[in-house]
């Protein structure tokens, strides 16, 4: 088997996410043939790479082009066909699901999206997905290859020797311009990637915070702990967030060291988005689901206690403390 | 312009009891549970009403029609009211289909039976597994293009798509036909319909539209499913103020026992 990691770097995305599913992959190499990296992009970009592996592959997109297209899924759906046995291993980044899953289609191979854990090892390959609202933990078996997955770990049920891959040298291959079925495009967005993905404090808001001014003493409160704003689902499609600030199943994936849950009741689409890391609920509601889910809980008027609390860290930092 | 809304009814997980998700065997049946619009799918209703209001505005005509594979569509009738000209179920379950192939399969029969649709809006994904790739099927199995994590449409002389693509914003001027999968919508809820409205499409029923034998072999196999939980067990923290529990709350974060 060859396992493939595949990635599609943008303009504000983390080229440093390849590097990351490289090393994830390096750490199970033993339990495979080769381990490979495609990625898709801009040439500056690509170049930009430097994964240990046995081959790396960069599929250059065309200059006025800014996405991994349906012309340029066939093409790199057609040069996987041609590798035997692939194992297609993209991360959970809403590109990298999107790609996948055109690949996959594109490819005519099973797929599984927003997975937890890919396990390796001479038995069956095995990959955990929450289903049932993140309720359950589904786990499924590959039976058939090529299969595309996307998932946030890699293991392997034994204990490896793997190979040591040196710096693989980028060989570049043209992608074709798109079809007519596209008359003009651009893209817009600060290109600094999303504050959420690697923020060390979260403050997010739930419903429960009940306005736009609710929402923007909360982003005052990150601003100044030096956290991220997060926000549920239900908050942000009242229009008290923005869409790219949802943490949870149809959002983005967080892992802080410390999360302020503020008015979230606690639906497990959600939950799913908070990965590790000391979780604080405050909540009116004692039976709340989030307290389930947090390390702490405080019963009280949110408002009151975020502006308490915000008083006791601005004076401990005043006094050094 | 022919537009078609692919429609996943699913139960609320919100109201399933928790002793059913802790105690979970294949058998545990669901059915108590209330059926809603998948949230998504929901807002790929929206999208193509207000898709067809822009499209009056500039005198042309939008024909709406939607489909739901589903054992029950009761709660689709209302559509009619909303100004869709025909709405479909087509009668199977695939509640514990734990592959979207099916589904897809499906769709693909039903739109080349009906000869074909400009534009076809589905949600990005549904529960129960969420696997975000049933639009993305139908468009390769219909060999036209497919957007996804779209956020809004726009419909001038021309169809405008802004899709969400990690931080940025993409923005596609386009030409039909086309797939489309609708994220985390600017508009997400279905409009009501007015008292009016509702009588006047009162004798408007779903119909039902039997497709033929689909057979996809999975490649994937469900091994198992379960309850994991965190493990987490929450310590209230108690107090005669919230200036009190947010005291025990720094402390407990970046007191000395903390940092110690």
């Amino acid at each position: 088997m060859r396992l493939i990691g595949f990635g599609v770097v943008m303009e504000g995305q983390e080229q440093s996410s390849l590097t990351e599913l490289a090393a994830a992959l390096q750490a199970v190499a033993g339990a495979v043939d080769e381990v490979e990296i495609w990625a898709v992009g801009r040439k500056e970009l690509l170049a930009e790479i430097a994964p240990s592996c046995s081959r790396y592959r960069a599929f250059v997109l065309p200059a006025d082009h800014f996405w991994f297209y349906p012309q340029a899924v066939k093409m790199v759906a057609e040069q996987i066909k041609a590798v035997s046995n692939p194992l297609v291993v993209l991360d959970n980044r809403s590109v990298s699901k999107d790609a996948g899953g055109r690949l996959a289609a594109a490819l005519g191979a099973e797929c599984i999206l927003g997975g937890g854990t890919l396990m390796l090892g001479s038995g069956q390959i095995t990959i955990t997905k929450p289903v049932y609202g993140c309720n359950l933990t589904a786990r499924f078996g590959i039976n058939q290859l090529p299969c595309v997955v996307s998932c946030g770990t890699i293991k392997s049920e034994e204990e490896l020797i793997n190979p040591v891959y040196p710096v693989a040298e980028a060989e570049y291959s043209d992608l074709p311009a798109e079809a007519d079925w596209m008359i003009a495009e651009s893209v817009s967005g600060s290109g600094a990637g999303n504050p959420l993905a690697d923020a060390e404090l979260v403050i997010a808001g739930g419903k429960g915070i009940g306005s736009q001014e609710g929402f923007d003493k909360l982003r005052q409160m990150a601003a100044k702990m030096g956290g991220a704003l997060g926000a549920t689902r239900l908050a942000a499609l009242s229009g008290w967030a923005e869409t790219r600030q949802i943490i949870g199943l149809s959002g983005i994936q967080t892992s802080p060291e410390l999360s302020l849950l503020f008015g979230i009741s606690g639906a497990a689409p959600f939950l799913a988005g908070i990965g590790g890391g000391t979780v604080v609920a405050i909540n009116k509601d004692l039976d709340a689901p989030v307290f389930h889910a947090a390390d702490y809980g405080v019963v009280e008027d949110w408002e009151v206690f975020a502006e308490e609390f915000l008083k006791i860290w601005k004076e401990e930092r005043q006094n050094g403390s | 312009m022919k537009l078609l809304v692919c429609v996943k009814t699913v139960q609320d997980m919100d109201g399933v009891l928790p002793e059913d998700w802790n105690h979970w065997t294949e058998e545990n049946n669901l059915d108590y549970v209330k059926r809603i619009y998948n949230c998504f799918d929901e807002a790929a209703l929206e999208t193509a009403l207000r898709i067809r209001d822009e499209a009056v505005l500039h005198g042309r005509e939008v024909v709406l029609q939607a489909v739901t594979i589903a054992p029950d569509a009761k709660l689709m009738a209302h559509l009619y009211a909303l100004g869709f000209e025909r709405v479909d179920q087509i009668p199977i379950d695939l509640t514990k289909d734990h592959s979207p192939r099916p589904a897809a399969r499906l769709l693909e029969a039903y739109v080349r039976a009906n000869g074909g649709f400009d534009l076809i809006l589905c949600g990005i994904q549904a529960e129960p597994g969420n696997y975000g790739m049933t639009g993305i099927l139908l468009a390769e199995q219909l060999n036209i293009p497919c957007l996804t994590n779209v956020t809004e449409v726009e419909f001038d002389k021309e169809l405008t798509v802004i899709r969400q693509l990690g931080d940025l914003l993409h923005r596609l001027q386009v030409r039909l036909p086309l797939v489309l999968t609708i994220g985390n919508a600017r508009n997400s809820y279905l409009r009501l319909p007015t008292l009016r409205e509702k009588i006047a499409a009162k004798s408007k029923a779903v119909k039902l539209w039997n497709p033929p034998d689909i057979c996809c072999e999975p490649g994937v196999e469900l091994l198992g499913l379960n309850r994991e939980t965190g493990g987490q067990c929450c310590q209230i923290i108690d107090g005669t103020s919230a200036a009190e529990k947010a005291r025990k709350v720094y402390d407990r974060l970046f007191g000395e026992e903390a940092q110690g």
